[in-house]
């Protein structure tokens, strides 16, 4: 057979075309999502690519799709937000988009959040670090599930390593969240999210991370979660007096020349938000570990989490310490390894707990020892999901490691 | 990085030419191309059987096993030893040497980082050993031990292709 240019130039170029990543497809290819649910609503979203206009469809769980409320959203670039306001608290609704020319999207589901003096049980999911590629098991248990009144995705839900342009981001977006199991499980509850590493580039820091990069990382996170986003990424939501969820930026406000592992805004806000919090339970929600994985095995990576910025972590343990505050609960992520244990050994933050969530979907972190007795009473390499069901008339929060295999690794009570 | 230094080597090898100063009688680029891959097999083979066991501890028991990770190690290293020293001395029947001889010329080069490979292992296996029994106490010897064996198997690979190289005095 001969191979002339023509033919050459032809070949690779079908090659290129092969390899290049695809964009999303059909009417509303990553499903739906709901997020940062407050009393009265939630934020809602999808992708409906080329679609100037979109309406959605919200109702009561309980009652028909025949009595849904319409209203109108226009996508910006096929991404559509949307803010439902109105709503029952601690009620759960289903909503779908559909096009102007009756297309309609996936049905998804989410739960308004506790009214402001309700002290209802919560069970809460979360997990972290969920790579395409690995077995979404894990993900489609949680998915099955019908009683979790939101999911955390702490940080990593895509790995969008190696993108730099809107384009690469958007494509490793779409590959990262276009599984089945990943749909279904946005679309079951409502979410609450937050990037950590993976979403920009491996350990990127605020300080150090290329700005045109970053700014291409940010718009096309966010374009991807029913989230709330100003000018800053951390946040609280309120669940009545059960709980509330701090939700830290770990990454966005690093300053290493003034020793700042988050903004001194952030900082205040969370302290003071701790000690001010009408809640039984007040989950930390921090991305990246504060407790004191500093031995050999981990220390290496302890200038990428709190360890290497010892003043703001102890200023953080001191206050909660001094405080006198109960009920606060560390969740975590990014190790690639689940544990269950306290933030310190001694000293501050001896009696605080905190929980690795994840890996959701992932390799495990290759330490060859995982952390142990004393200070860890649970680790674990299993991809899994984990459930806190908050009981704020007993208080005490039971926490579970679900396997993707429907089994519990491991429970645990802290009251 | 194994691949760097012993692609270097090649090169010195080669460079150096059948007559080289002080009358040591180097071999030529094919049979040392050939115990250069012949290394990197073994290398290749102790990285993987020891990867394996590892992550068959991992799938048993869900996270990584102190004492398994040093079984793991140990073996890697006797894998890749037993390899390098069964195929590295056949790359130079092409230069009509007997392997048998050079068996013997390699091992006179090859014990000292196999007896620091071995006492590696002994270290990490300490360190497991307590680490198994209770987190971060045997981390440091542990991280000792990995070093030495690195260092150790990649002073195999090059020491073994030189004294397989150099000939005879």
């Amino acid at each position: 057979m001969k191979l002339g240019r023509r033919e050459v130039l032809v070949g690779l170029g079908a090659v290129a075309a092969g390899c290049a990543t695809p964009g999303p497809t059909g009417s509303f290819p990553l499903g739906v999502a709901a997020g940062d649910a407050v009393t009265d609503g939630a934020i809602l979203w999808t992708l409906a690519p080329a679609a100037n206009a979109l309406s959605a469809l919200v109702w009561r769980e309980a009652e028909g799709a025949d009595r849904a409320t319409r209203l109108e959203v226009t996508p910006d670039e096929g991404f559509a937000l949307l803010q439902v306001n109105g709503l029952e608290p601690a009620t759960w609704y289903r909503y779908r988009f559909e096009r102007p020319s009756g297309e309609a999207s996936p049905e998804g589901r989410f739960r308004t959040a506790l009214a402001p003096d309700s002290s209802a049980p919560l069970i809460i999911g979360a997990t972290s670090c969920i790579k395409s590629g690995y077995s979404y098991a894990a993900l489609a248990r949680a998915a099955e599930r019908t009683d979790l009144d939101a999911f955390i995705f702490l940080g990593d839900a895509v790995y969008t390593d190696g993108s730099s342009s809107v384009a690469d981001f958007r494509g490793k977006w779409a590959d990262g969240l276009g599984a089945p199991e990943y749909l279904a499980l946005r679309g079951s509850t409502s979410l609450i999210t937050q990037w950590d590493d993976h979403e920009v580039r491996n350990n990127w820091s605020a300080d150090t991370v290329d700005p045109k990069l970053l700014a291409n990382a940010r718009k096309v996170f966010l374009e991807h979660q029913p989230m709330r986003a100003g000018s800053q990424l951390w946040r609280k939501l309120s669940w009545g007096k059960t709980a509330e969820f701090f939700v830290l930026d770990c990454r966005g406000e690093r300053d290493r020349a003034n020793g700042n592992y988050i903004s001194p805004a952030q900082l205040d806000w969370l302290t003071r938000g701790l000690a001010e919090s009408p809640a039984v339970f007040k989950l930390v929600l921090n991305t990246v570990p504060i407790g004191s994985f500093d031995t050999p095995f981990f220390a290496p990576f302890d200038d990428d989490n709190w360890q290497g910025f010892a003043r703001q972590r102890t200023e953080l343990l001191q206050a909660i310490d001094d405080s006198g505050v109960k009920g606060v609960i560390f969740l975590s992520g990014d190790f690639h390894l689940a544990s269950s244990g306290l933030v310190s050994r001694s000293g501050p933050g001896s009696t605080l707990p905190e929980f690795l969530v994840g890996p959701g979907a992932q390799g495990p972190n290759p330490a060859p020892s995982y952390p142990g007795l004393p200070q860890w009473d649970f680790s674990s390499a299993i991809n899994n999901y984990t459930t806190f069901e908050l009981d704020p008339i007993t208080r005490i929060a039971t926490v579970r490691y679900h396997s993707g295999q429907g089994l519990v690794l491991f429970e645990k009570q802290v009251g | 990085m194994r691949l760097l230094c012993l692609t270097v080597l090649l090169t010195a090898a080669t460079a150096l030419g059948e007559e080289a100063p002080q009358g040591i009688r180097w071999k030529w680029g094919t049979s040392v191309g050939l115990g250069v891959v012949a290394a990197l097999a073994g290398s290749a083979g102790g990285i993987a059987s020891g990867l394996a066991v590892n992550q068959a501890c991992v799938a048993q028991y869900g996270k990584p096993q102190p004492l398994c990770s040093s079984g793991a190690l140990a073996l890697g290293g006797a894998v890749q030893l037993l390899v390098t020293m069964l195929l590295v001395p056949e790359a130079f029947r092409v230069d009509g040497e007997d392997p048998a001889d050079v068996r013997v010329r390699m091992w006179r080069w090859v014990r000292w980082p196999a007896a620091i490979l071995a006492l590696s292992a002994l270290v990490y296996f300490a360190g497991a050993a307590a680490e198994q029994t209770r987190f971060n106490t045997g981390q440091g010897a542990m991280v000792g031990g990995l070093v030495g064996s690195i260092f150790s198997g990649l002073s195999i690979d090059v020491l073994a292709v030189v004294s397989a190289a150099r000939g005879g005095r």
